[in-house]
């Protein structure tokens, strides 16, 4: 069986004003299976948007092929495409009212008055703006806008939505609010979700899968909680979640780092270690790192303080402890632990 | 194969008005640039042949038995250019404070302002222009109001001079001054104004120093597209300015309309378009240095 | 009570300047006077009685007026000229505007700068360049001449008003609309006509108010037999002012004014 989406080495490439040409793609291969949400993350001028119009057609590639379905759409335009897409400014007919906005790509398919009539009344049902549909664009609020654009790309049933930055014009509790009705529409639908963002909070919280683009090529791809742990290289280790990266020496079956300590790893030459804040501790851990150095600066949270803590080997480190654990004030000296489970050898150059 | 339907997209768009222009716009514009080389004929039209002296007659060159240089049509363009150049000022001491008058105040009301100035424009020219006649004439509304209040007893000689040409030029032309002008002065800061003045500044100071610099480029702006319509007009000279009152379009005129002599004609047109092209291209270099230099 | 300033006090001159000129005109058009018109001589609807073909009250004023077959001919000619030169220069401007603002193509900067010279050149520059060419090429000077000679620059106003009202229009929603589904064809009907018609509506009513005001141009490029309503204004001027020309000028003032708050009207309730 085919998978929903295939994208086989798409490369792009724009001229810039200055007269140079600006890599946007180079050589991305993707699939997606049906019923998968996957997220796009990256920086911007990454190539993520380039990509997302790729699939829909707005963009056409100058190498690579994409298929959706098994069928080939490389030359198909975008009118002929089955995706549907969610834009950033959610590009909403001005002219038209909720309900038209809905209804267009089944009036366009020529469906029957009736019917259409059926599925705008589900269709608004289902992103809860049942009984709006007589009102005009310009007197809903952003959000509500927001579920009219979704409406109006679900209403065709396509097997893929395309969704470029949709929440970034929210404010972060309606932000927070879509992004978990957006994951619930996904499973309910079982539909197949191509999410543009540069917001890795987001990624994380609702993806299946995450591909990580830097400079038009995937840095990494898979789920989130791989990308987080295990990041394949600096870059992605960095763009996701905070991290201490400290640079080891690969020697023997072993990682040395500047201070002398060493933890199994295999592989030659230098690299670096990544510890994230929250895998620091003040409890003492048998069998792990141990970091002594002075309190710097405190910074408090609510749930959590960030420690930042300065060492003699390795400078500034980030810890993220629990509100309650006891803490010392900055100046006081402080030992931090880490697990050995919970280190990540980044693999490839220290770069 | 996407390209390809996009390309036959635009040349469908491109195609009828592209060929449209380029034979009756560009056309036009070529063949009287070459009628202006050829040599007129004996009784009116013209002859197929190279001839330099329609532009030595104007502009000096010209000493031959039957084309000899006459500085008379110099003269009319030195006065098509005082005319204009009048036209001008008197437009820009008009609009200059309505635009202040307007920017002050609250936009409701400011549109509808702008609304009653912008309409008289849409009004035919020619119906504008008999206005002034009958306000001008030696029977005409100014004559006779003078002349009831008792301030003068034989009727003022206005009409068919330089003063109604002008006049009548500033009218039509008010809109095309007044807009770029209030487009600059609307983006005046008021606080600007007060804090000139609360550095110390004196009203004069603060208008020669604050508010003249930072409207200058509306003014230029509605100079140039005031100037360039006013250089070219032959209707209102010919309306109000009688037979005395010969500006460039009246000379051009007269030679396809009474002398015949269409090369010649050519040739004035030529030199017109000449100078309100380097009139456009000294606007544009102003205009893009003062956007250019940062302000101080 | 409000206190008057002086920048108030010239505003009120200024648009005394403005509109005293026109009001003139429409208060005297209905002056009895037949021999001086700017000397009252009572209420009169005499002139525009004679205008429209009807009996004067006053048995004299018909011997005062030029035929209005000439007129009518004028006003004819010039109904006919503005609906034709709508038509012609409203398409093609629009088709211009979308290429240049719709498609990426090496020449659009050039169809963008050639487009405003019609605007900017001296009017009669193009009208005796027109007539060089028209008799060059052999053509008759006719209403056919005007026509296309008008178009000539109304297809810059069009263009410029169209292009306008495209710049506002997002173009993700022709994306959007593409995106579900919607030929090129189906987008331009459904999504792009709706959102510039208020300027295609705008640049036409331009268009034909610009055309039925043209003087210089058709002046030109007219034949004989064919006199636009200006041309024959402007005759009678010329000829020795006539006291219906008031009447005459107070109709089309009318007129325009009509088209005009119109066109004002929709483009404000628009935006």
């Amino acid at each position: 069986m085919p998978r929903l989406l295939e994208i086989h080495k798409a490369s792009k490439a724009f001229h810039s004003p200055e007269g140079g040409t600006i890599t946007a793609l180079d050589e991305v291969s993707l699939s997606l299976s049906s019923a998968e949400f996957l997220t796009l993350l990256g920086p911007s001028g990454c190539g993520k948007t380039t990509l997302l119009r790729a699939i829909s057609g707005f963009e056409p590639l100058d190498r690579g092929q994409i298929t959706i379905d098994g069928q080939e759409m490389t030359d198909r335009p975008a009118h002929r495409r089955p995706v549907n897409t969610v834009f950033q400014r959610y590009a909403l007919f001005p002219h038209l009212t909720v309900g038209r906005n809905v209804s267009y790509a089944l009036e366009i398919a020529g469906t029957p008055k009736a019917e259409i009539r059926t599925r705008v009344g589900e269709m608004l049902d289902l992103v809860g703006l049942a009984g709006l549909g007589q009102r005009g664009i310009s007197q809903l609020s952003g959000g509500q806008q927001q579920r009219v654009a979704l409406a109006r790309a679900l209403v065709a049933r396509p097997k893929l939505l395309l969704l470029d930055e949709p929440l970034s014009a929210l404010d972060k509790n309606l932000r927070r609010q879509m992004q978990l009705e957006l994951k619930r529409l996904q499973e309910e639908l079982q539909i197949g979700f191509v999410f543009v963002t540069h917001d890795q909070e987001e990624a994380l919280t609702m993806s299946d899968r995450i591909a990580v683009l830097a400079q038009g090529q995937i840095q990494q791809l898979g789920t989130p909680e791989d990308l987080y742990r295990h990041p394949a290289n600096r870059f992605t280790a960095e763009f996701l979640g905070e991290s201490n990266l400290l640079p080891v020496a690969l020697h023997d079956g072993a990682a040395i780092l500047a201070d002398g300590q060493r933890v199994p790893a295999s592989g030659r030459g230098t690299s670096t270690l990544m510890i994230r804040p929250e895998m620091l501790g003040t409890a003492p851990v048998a069998d792990g790192l141990t970091f002594a150095g002075t309190i710097r600066e405190r910074f408090y949270s609510g749930t959590s303080n960030l420690l930042i803590v300065e060492t003699q080997a390795f400078g500034m480190l980030q810890a993220l402890l629990r509100a309650d654990a006891p803490i010392a004030v900055p100046g006081s000296p402080v030992t931090l632990y880490a697990g050995r489970a919970d280190l990540h050898i980044i693999p490839g150059g220290a770069t | 194969m996407l390209k390809r339907r996009k390309t036959l997209a635009l040349l469908a768009l491109l195609g009828a008005p592209t060929a449209f222009l380029l034979v009756f716009f560009m056309g036009p514009l070529v063949i009287m640039a070459i009628y202006s080389w050829l040599t007129p004929g004996l009784y009116g039209g013209v002859e197929w042949e190279l001839f330099h002296l329609n532009y030595g007659r104007i502009l000096g060159w010209a000493n031959t038995r039957y084309d000899q240089f006459d500085p008379v049509y110099l003269t009319i363009f030195l006065r098509s250019l005082r005319l204009a150049a009048l036209t001008v000022l008197s437009a820009l001491v008009i609009c200059y404070p309505a635009a202040f008058w307007i920017s002050r105040m609250r936009p409701a009301r400011r549109n509808l302002a702008l609304f009653a100035i912008t309409l008289p424009f849409f009004v035919s020219l020619i119906v504008r222009l008999f206005a002034w006649v009958l306000i001008l004439r030696p029977t005409g509304f100014l004559n006779q109001a003078l002349m009831g209040l008792g301030l003068i007893e034989t009727p003022l000689e206005i009409i068919y001079t330089d003063a109604a040409v002008i006049i009548g030029m500033t009218y039509i032309f008010i809109p095309f001054m007044f807009l770029p002008l209030y487009a600059s002065v609307e983006k005046l800061d008021p606080a600007l104004i007060e804090a000139s003045g609360d550095l110390g500044a004196t009203r004069l100071q603060t208008f020669l120093r604050v508010i003249l610099p930072a409207t200058a480029p509306g003014i230029a702006a509605g100079a140039v597209i005031t100037f360039i319509p006013a250089l070219g007009n032959f209707i209102v000279p010919s309306v109000l300015g009688g037979a005395k009152v010969l500006m460039i379009g009246n000379l051009i005129e007269q030679q396809f309309l009474s002398a015949r002599n269409w090369p010649f004609g050519a040739a004035l047109a030529m030199l017109l378009m000449a100078g309100v092209l380097i009139l456009l291209m000294a606007q544009l270099r102003l205009a893009r240095a003062a956007q250019g230099e940062p302000r101080r | 009570m409000k206190c008057v300033t002086p920048l108030g006090l010239y505003g009120v001159l200024f648009l005394a300047f403005v509109y005293a000129p026109i009001l003139l005109v429409v208060v005297f058009s209905f002056n009895a006077n037949p021999i001086n018109m700017m000397i009252w001589d009572g209420f009169t609807l005499d002139w525009y009685r004679l205008i429209f073909g009807m009996e004067a009250k006053a048995a004299e004023s018909a011997s005062y007026i030029d035929s209005t077959a000439q007129l009518y001919a004028a006003v004819r000619t010039s109904f006919v000229v503005a609906f034709a030169t709508t038509a012609i220069s409203t398409l093609f401007g629009t088709a211009l505007a979308l290429a240049v603002s719709r498609f990426r193509f090496r020449l659009a900067g050039f169809y963008r700068g050639i487009l405003l010279v019609p605007m900017i050149m001296p009017d009669i520059v193009l009208g005796i360049a027109l007539l060089i060419f028209f008799v060059t090429i052999g053509a008759n000077l006719s209403i056919g001449t005007i026509i296309v000679g008008q178009c000539t620059f109304l297809i810059s106003y069009v263009f410029v008003t169209v292009s306008a009202r495209l710049a506002l229009l997002d173009e993700t929603l022709e994306e959007a609309s593409a995106d579900l589904g919607a030929t090129p064809l189906q987008t331009f009907r459904r999504i792009t006509l709706p959102a510039i018609a208020p300027g295609v509506l705008g640049g036409a009513l331009l268009a034909f108010i610009i055309s039925m005001d043209d003087l210089v141009i058709t002046y030109f490029v007219a034949g004989t037999g064919d006199t636009t309503l200006p041309i024959h204004i402007w005759g009678m001027l010329r000829r020795g002012i006539k006291p219906e020309i008031n009447a005459i000028a107070t109709l089309m003032l009318l007129f325009t004014l009509v088209v005009a708050a119109a066109g004002l009207y929709f483009r404000q309730k628009k935006e």
